[in-house]
């Protein structure tokens, strides 16, 4: 049996296929970036958890996991409530002036980043149209520019929202990754800083290796004697 | 090859897991939030008994005194650095109560025996007196 599938792809719809192989990597490679990044920010956050428990694990002053654990999520978190206590001070002042806004156009679904009058206003926006684009195979809904960057009167609250918001979020998200790395290398610590391993150790040779010890410091008082 | 194909194998690993850590992240971050609402809640309680979230805590400040060398205040016994010494810090703790023993130790001195070293220290605690004496007669006199 034979089964022949016949395509014939025009000029416009191998340009687009080739367009979307290019936009799905693009994407799959900013994805894997994205993610490669985040990983390394949390493994670089944890290097600096060290400093938080070195000085009371060299002086031993914890010598157990319980202890160390108590007091690393302690310090861990006093740490986050110092690192984090700004963004979120920042985000106290967007919602701040949100009400503001709120009370004097007397509506509370205000969103402010609405583009007729909030932060989208300064922003490229697109929408799609009723005409298609693409070749015979593949077709798509038109693009169109919706919104041209401009500023209005009303949006005041929005453009200080908006960014505030943005700031806020973003930085309070790297907080919080460092708070992530951090916790997840105390953890590590907590496990690996108090374990006794006889790896290698044979009690017979160790006794022999004392039994040597004792004989010799015999030997050299007997000498000095 | 094998460099690039587990380059490759990584890369997609990291795109595959980029949703559960993108999740991972969103849901500590609303777990973070009730941290930072106690926090501030303790901060609040520590305002009004005279301290900050930030001070040290008791392990912080015996730390410290260790670093700086100078014996923990309360009388918590310190692990030696010796592991297998039975008592901790015994040496520091002995060198305390007994400073003379201290002295000696850097000076060492030839054995001799006690009754000896008893009699000889009185004449000198005499002869210091009548220095004494002698220096306080003589100011008078003048």
């Amino acid at each position: 049996m034979k089964i022949n599938i016949l395509l014939s792809l025009s000029e416009s719809d191998k340009r687009l296929i080739f367009v979307l192989i290019l936009v799905i990597l693009l994407a799959l490679a900013i994805l894997g970036i994205l993610s490669y990044l985040i990983v390394k920010l949390i493994k670089h956050q944890g290097k600096k958890a060290d400093t938080l428990v070195h000085d009371v694990v060299v002086t031993k002053v914890i010598t157990d996991s319980r202890h160390f654990k108590s007091y690393a999520r302690k310090k861990n978190w006093a740490k986050f409530f110092k690192q984090a206590y700004i963004p979120v001070i920042i985000c106290v002042v967007g919602i701040i002036v949100w009400i503001i806004k709120c009370a004097i156009i007397k509506d509370f679904s205000y969103n402010p980043f609405n583009t007729k009058d909030g932060f989208g206003t300064i922003f490229y926006t697109f929408r799609y149209s009723n005409e298609y684009t693409g070749g015979f195979l593949i077709r798509f809904n038109k693009l169109v520019v919706d919104n041209y960057p401009h500023m209005v009167k009303e949006g005041w609250a929005g453009y200080i929202c908006g960014p505030l918001f943005i700031v806020s979020t973003l930085w309070y998200l790297g907080v919080v990754t460092a708070l992530i790395g951090r916790s997840i290398k105390l953890r590590k610590r907590a496990s690996t800083l108090f374990e006794k391993s006889l790896d290698g150790y044979n009690q017979s040779k160790a006794l022999d290796s004392m039994a040597d010890q004792d004989n010799s410091t015999g030997q050299q008082n007997n000498l000095n004697n | 090859m094998g460099k690039f194909v587990k380059s490759i194998l990584k890369g997609l690993l990291y795109v595959v897991c980029f949703p559960a850590l993108v999740a991972g992240i969103l849901l500590f971050a609303i777990f973070s939030i009730f941290i930072f609402l106690f926090q501030l809640g303790k901060l609040i309680y520590l305002f009004f008994t005279g301290r900050t979230l930030f001070s040290d805590l008791d392990e912080d400040i015996k730390a410290k005194q260790i670093l700086a060398g100078e014996q923990p205040k309360d009388n918590q016994p310190v692990p030696s650095s010796s592991p297998f010494s039975m008592y901790p810090n015994e040496e520091e703790l002995f060198n305390e109560q007994y400073p003379e023993a201290e002295s000696n130790k850097e000076t060492p001195q030839e054995e001799q025996p006690q009754e000896d070293a008893n009699f000889e220290e009185e004449p000198n605690v005499e002869s210091n007196d009548q220095q004494i004496d002698n220096n306080e007669e003589g100011e008078h006199e003048n």
